[in-house]
């Protein structure tokens, strides 16, 4: 199934995932430090929503929850109208697999398998054919300018073209929503600003896209900014209107992610 | 010791150093070893169980020597030498020789006794005061040959009181009494006041048990004590047949009898050449013919030989498992040093010198080395306690002469602590010195080495050296020295180092693969066919050869494997099931992470490799016994053996219904010297002699030959040829021993010695490969009789029974008729059946104790899996967000292990087939000539087992690497 399926019925920019009251506790032995508190959120089809905050205040934590990747201790996260929390953890899984899909800061490229055969990994876990598996890997390499570098292994690549393969991983599979956690963190500037470049084209095709990140340049060229603070929605609007010194919309990438 | 020792200090000195005064040193190696308990525990696990294969193995050897020694103790106490002198008579004037001005020096004690072997059975009805004519019921208990012994108790116990066994057993016995030994007594099931009788020289004489002493010293040698005067009057030498008695001075020299555990017994002055000269001397000028014995110098070296040779084996075949204990450590050190490999690059960077880096990684292994080598030295005790009970089950089902007692020397305690330690700290320094050589950059950002130019330099002159040194090892010290372990290691040495030159000549994009892949298949080639091409030298090679070739072969295969893997992975990804995502990455990482698979899949195909081995030898002897019985038997049912003293007379044989022939050899034992048995050339060897006639030879026993004088046209002719002419032999493949010196040749002259120091050559006429009832060296009867004289009795026969008799019942019924003669009738196939289990039980007891070794695979497989589960947690992480579900994850790691043990199983499995096919078919290494077979059922548990105990291994692994939360293994790099 081609998750252009999934996003249909939401593109008139209705909400294709809404989280209300999700909260989520870390307990290390008594100690319990409150991540998230009480998070409403909705993701609409083809938005790039930037969520920003400073470090250990809950942003990667709001992902992992939103995306399923992690439990929650309240609340509710329904995508598609389905609330993922609810699920079983091999139902969330599988539903993981059809409507999400993720780039990290360490890439977590499989460093056995070549740029090809890690970006065919989703479409062979959903069952999909090898062959169409190849050409759709293939051409999703050729998306992200790596067709020539489809045979090499991770430690054969830089760190720009890994993380453009973990950008075509993520995308093979035509998910509803793309996380992205902080994916220019490793990178040079130079190499992020191709990254940026790239997620931005993606989402300008349609693709819907959450980005976690500390770089106010990144953080200035989504839709929509959601800055997190002590596990609180402290802003949620356009990027034009955070207090956070960010550049106004539009500002040339390059620009954008000088730290 | 003294070198394990000094190679243990060596080794471990910087660490003791490190230890003490670099804190820093010691911070990081020490809490890197406390990091990860389980893993510690596994790699702890395996290296002592190394350690503990090695001192189960010098325990065993411990345990035989001891016990051999110990009959010193209970069969001979202060007995050194024993002379028995051609004519009895003569016994008191060769006693008063070697009494004469004072006696010898060295010598404290001197004894005179005259024995025969007779059969005592119990009275029907023969317990105290019943009278012994009850006799001739059923129920009779007998023994068909027991020393029966007349001497003085007095000047016996002079010899050396309480280790005589004789100081609290009285008077010397008088008119019918019997002293007997416990052994006897036990066997016989009687005690004091019951009757036996004695049964020697055709007639039967009673005697009622006065005292049961414990089998000890001179107690021990005897056995049976009478009086002398009625043991004159049991001696009626009218049958030119039997064996007249012995007359013997027991020779006692200075020093205590040993302890049963003593290390330094009396090997000393027994041994001592002077004195067994002036006995030589004293005799001969007295003009005594006379044969001296130095009987217990003889059985401590026995001790210490059959101690050394059973050892050897063990230490051979538990090579396999102590390889596999190295690899293990080899594993871990390379998993440990990729795991840091960041911490380490940041150490650098800090300040840390490579030395540092080695100092640290030496000092975590010596930690782990020390507490595996005092664990495994301690778990070889119970490991050689298994050993030596199992032997013992294995030799009880034969005779059972030899009561093993479990002996553990703190020596070979400390030797297999040694010999691990030392390996650990071998492998430690090893590794680490290639851990160091890192790029900081590199490290710490997690990028692979790139290989430099001046390491290619490097690696290409030590390949031009390995290849030259190769060749030279084969040619010359392997092939015109006739050295096997040369020979076979030699051109496996040039073929490896051939790899780095041929993948820089040849051209072609597959040329780095293939060639690792010819190099490995010429390599196994050559390991198995070396022992036909070069049979001469290959012939009756050490046992270590074995493990040699053991060792190359499955190298090869790893070569082979490591080269092959990703195809095999992708033909794997073709088979249905095969292309799903667990799958698929269960074989990329094994194929791609070529060195860790290679280590892990060796100490799995050793294993199995050298059990495959050992399965098809024991099944190719069972499958045998009917064809081993035939050559044994010759068309006879039984063999049957009696008394020397009062032998079964052949007339009485075929005058029993049951039988429906008979013929009889002269049997015994005599010294031999051949030129192709150097060792023994200036001292004759003890081997023994069958005297046959053309009777014998026409009534079809004679063994089947492998190779026959030219002369004679048939096996028969060449028989009957040593049944008439004294001057020729027929003798066995292996006669002398064989190990030590060359093998006899057809044409070869053996010189035969009798008692008297006269030596007559005979000629070697033909070769048997098999000799399952011991005839040794088939020579005329007149022979034995003019030469070897009467202590050859004709006690030896072979028999046929009536169609409807069948052979265990027909030997069964002649033991019970002929007891007063001490039969011993056994039909050909309970010998070589009894032979065969002994064979297939030792098969069995070394397949039990390499097995041992496969517990090191297993525990490997685990760190392996439990190391890779730690390495990856942030792509489990990846792959459980991308949606694989728990189930992928486990089947994932699971299909790694599994594959690697597959690989392992399967190469070994293969290679032993391999190798036993050749050794058995195509060569003359072996020789007894098998038959090859495969072992299914055997091979079927071999494979069965270590696959299903590394799936257990890989299964908790992978249970755990499916349980991590997603997010929590996406945060973890480590």
């Amino acid at each position: 199934m081609r998750h252009n399926d999934h996003r249909s019925p939401t593109a008139d920019g209705s909400a294709i995932l809404r989280a209300r009251g999700v909260t989520k506790t870390y307990r290390t032995g008594a100690i319990a430090v409150e991540a998230l508190r009480g998070v409403d959120l909705d993701l609409a089809a083809g938005e790039l929503v930037m969520i920003m905050g400073p470090s250990g205040n809950g942003k990667t934590t709001l992902l992992n929850c939103l995306s399923g990747l992690d439990d929650i201790d309240a609340g509710t996260v329904h995508v598609d109208g389905v609330d993922i929390h609810g699920l079983s953890d091999a139902k969330r899984t599988s539903h993981r697999a059809q409507w999400m899909g993720f780039v990290f800061q360490s890439f977590n490229l499989i460093p056995v398998l070549s740029a090809a055969e890690n970006v065919e990994v989703p479409l062979t876990i959903q069952g999909v054919r090898q062959n169409e598996a190849r050409d759709r890997a293939m051409t999703m390499l050729e998306r992200v300018g790596l067709a020539g570098r489809a045979d090499h292994r991770p430690a054969e690549l830089s760190g720009g073209e890994q993380q453009r393969v973990a950008v075509a991983r993520a995308l093979v599979s035509e998910p509803a929503i793309v996380w992205a956690d902080e994916p220019t963190g490793n990178l040079d500037s130079e190499t992020a600003a191709s990254v940026i470049e790239l997620l931005l084209e993606i989402n300008r095709a349609g693709q819907t896209l959450a980005v976690v990140t500390h770089d106010r340049g990144l953080g200035s060229l989504g839709h929509r900014l959601v800055q997190i603070r002590d596990g609180q929605v402290t802003y949620d609007g356009p990027p034009t209107g955070a207090d956070n010194g960010t550049p106004a919309a539009g500002a040339r990438p390059d620009e954008a992610t000088i730290r | 010791m003294i070198i394990l020792l000094v190679l243990a200090g060596l080794l471990s000195v910087v660490a003791v150093h490190d230890l003490i005064r670099k804190p820093g040193i010691r911070r990081v190696a020490l809490r890197n070893l406390s990091r990860r308990v389980g893993e510690a525990s596994l790699v702890v696990f395996g290296s002592a169980l190394g350690t503990a294969i090695i001192a189960g193995a010098l325990i065993v050897g411990d345990t035989f020597d001891n016990s051999i020694r110990d009959i010193a103790r209970t069969d001979l106490g202060p007995i050194d030498t024993v002379v028995t002198v051609d004519d009895p008579a003569d016994l008191d004037a060769a006693a008063a020789a070697l009494a004469a001005d004072g006696g010898i020096a060295g010598v404290d004690g001197l004894a005179t006794i005259t024995d025969i072997r007779a059969a005592i059975a119990t009275v029907a009805g023969g317990a105290a005061g019943e009278d012994v004519a009850d006799e001739g019921s059923d129920d009779r208990r007998a023994d068909p040959r027991v020393s029966v012994t007349a001497g003085d108790f007095d000047q016996l116990r002079a010899l050396g009181g309480d280790s005589t066994g004789l100081a609290d057993a009285g008077q010397t016995p008088q008119g019918d009494e019997v002293v007997l030994t416990t052994q006897i007594a036990d066997e016989l099931q009687v005690t004091v006041g019951d009757r036996v009788e004695i049964f020697a020289y055709g007639q039967a004489s009673a005697f009622q048990v006065r005292q049961v002493i414990d089998h000890l010293g001179v107690a021990g040698w005897g056995e049976a004590f009478i009086d002398p005067a009625r043991f004159a009057q049991l001696v009626v030498l009218d049958d030119p047949l039997a064996a007249p008695p012995s007359g013997r001075v027991l020779v006692s020299n200075d020093g205590d009898v040993f302890d049963s555990t003593g290390v330094d017994a009396l090997a000393g002055p027994t041994a001592d050449d002077t004195i067994a000269d002036a006995i030589d001397e004293r005799l001969t000028a007295a003009g005594l013919a006379h044969d001296r014995w130095d009987i217990k110098a003889g059985l401590l070296e026995d001790a210490e030989e059959e101690g050394a040779e059973i050892t050897e084996i063990f230490t051979a075949v538990g090579g396999f498992s102590v390889l596999a204990g190295v690899l293990l450590l080899v594993n871990l050190f390379v998993m440990l040093a990729e795991e840091r490999k960041t911490s380490l690059g940041v150490l650098r960077a800090i300040g840390w010198r490579r030395g540092h880096l080695v100092r640290s990684f030496v000092l975590e292994g010596a930690a782990y080395g020390l507490i595996a080598s005092l664990i495994g030295a301690l778990a070889g005790i119970p490991v050689g306690w298994v050993i030596v009970k199992a032997t013992e089950q294995i030799f009880a089902a034969n005779d059972g002469s030899l009561q093993l007692r479990l002996a553990v020397e703190p020596r070979s305690l400390v030797i297999a602590g040694l010999v691990g330690l030392v390996i650990s700290l071998v492998v430690s320094w090893a590794t680490s010195a290639r851990i160091s050589r890192l790029n900081i950059i590199r490290a710490i950002r997690d990028l692979p080495e790139p290989g430099s130019s001046r390491r290619r330099w490097l690696t290409m002159v030590a390949a031009v050296i390995g290849v030259t040194a190769g060749v030279f090892l084969t040619i010359v010290p392997g092939i015109g020295g006739e050295s096997p372990e040369l020979l076979i290691l030699g051109a496996p040495l040039a073929l490896f180092s051939a790899i780095p030159l041929l993948r820089g000549l040849l051209p072609g994009r597959r040329a780095p693969r293939l060639v690792p892949v010819a190099a490995g298949a010429a390599v196994i080639a050559w390991a198995v066919a070396v022992f036909s091409v070069f049979d001469d030298v290959m012939q009756d090679p050490p046992i270590a050869v074995f493990l040699m070739q053991g060792v190359l072969m499955v190298a090869g295969a790893v070569a082979i494997s490591a080269s092959l893997g990703p195809s095999v992975a992708r033909a794997l990804g073709m088979v249905p099931g095969g292309s799903g995502p667990a799958t698929r990455l269960g074989l990329a990482y094994p194929t791609a992470r070529g060195f860790r698979t290679g280590v892990s899949l060796a100490m799995f195909s050793l294993i199995v490799f050298s059990l495959t081995f050992i399965a098809v030898l024991s099944t190719a002897f069972g499958q045998q016994t009917e064809a081993f019985t035939d050559e044994a038997s010759s068309g006879f049912d039984a063999l049957v053996r009696s008394n020397p003293a009062n032998p079964i007379p052949v007339e009485g044989l075929v005058a029993t219904d049951e039988v429906t022939d008979a013929a009889t050899v002269r049997f015994g034992f005599a010294e031999f010297s051949a030129p192709f048995d150097p060792p023994t050339v200036d001292e004759p060897a003890g081997w023994s002699i069958a005297g046959i006639d053309v009777d014998f030879v026409a009534k079809g026993m004679t063994p089947e030959l492998i190779e026959i004088d030219p002369a004679y046209p048939t096996e028969v002719a060449a028989f009957e040829a040593v049944a008439t002419d004294p001057s020729l032999v027929i003798v066995a493949t292996w006669f002398l021993g064989g190990d030590d010196g060359a093998d006899p040749s057809i044409g070869d002259t053996v010189t035969l010695w009798n008692d008297a120091g006269d030596g007559r050559e005979v000629t070697v006429v033909g070769l048997m490969e098999n000799d399952w009832v011991f005839g040794g060296t088939y020579a005329s009867a007149q022979l034995v009789q003019d030469h070897l004289g009467g202590q050859f009795s004709a006690n030896r026969h072979f028999v046929s029974f009536a169609d409807e008799v069948s052979p265990d019942d027909g030997a069964a019924l002649l033991n019970g008729r002929f007891v007063e003669n001490g039969a011993d009738a056994e039909s050909f196939a309970r010998i070589v059946g009894t032979e065969v289990a002994e064979q297939q039980g030792f098969f069995n007891l070394l397949s039990g104790y390499l097995s041992l070794g496969l517990l090191i695979g297993v525990a490997g497989l685990g760190v392996v899996m439990i190391r890779a589960v730690r390495e990856r947690r942030s792509q489990v992480g990846m792959l459980r967000a991308m949606g694989m579900a728990t189930g992928g994850i486990r089947s994932m790691f699971l299909t790694e292990g599994g594959y690697v043990a597959l690989q392992g199983v399967l190469s070994g499995v293969l290679l032993g087939l391999l190798s036993s096919y050749q050794l058995l078919v195509r060569s003359n290494t072996f020789e007894i000539r098998l038959d090859f077979v495969v072992p299914w059922l055997a091979l079927a548990v071999i494979a069965a087992l270590p696959l299903l105990a590394s799936f257990a291994a890989s299964a908790i692994p992978a249970r755990r690497a499916a349980r991590i939360p997603v997010a929590t293994a996406l945060r973890l790099s480590d």
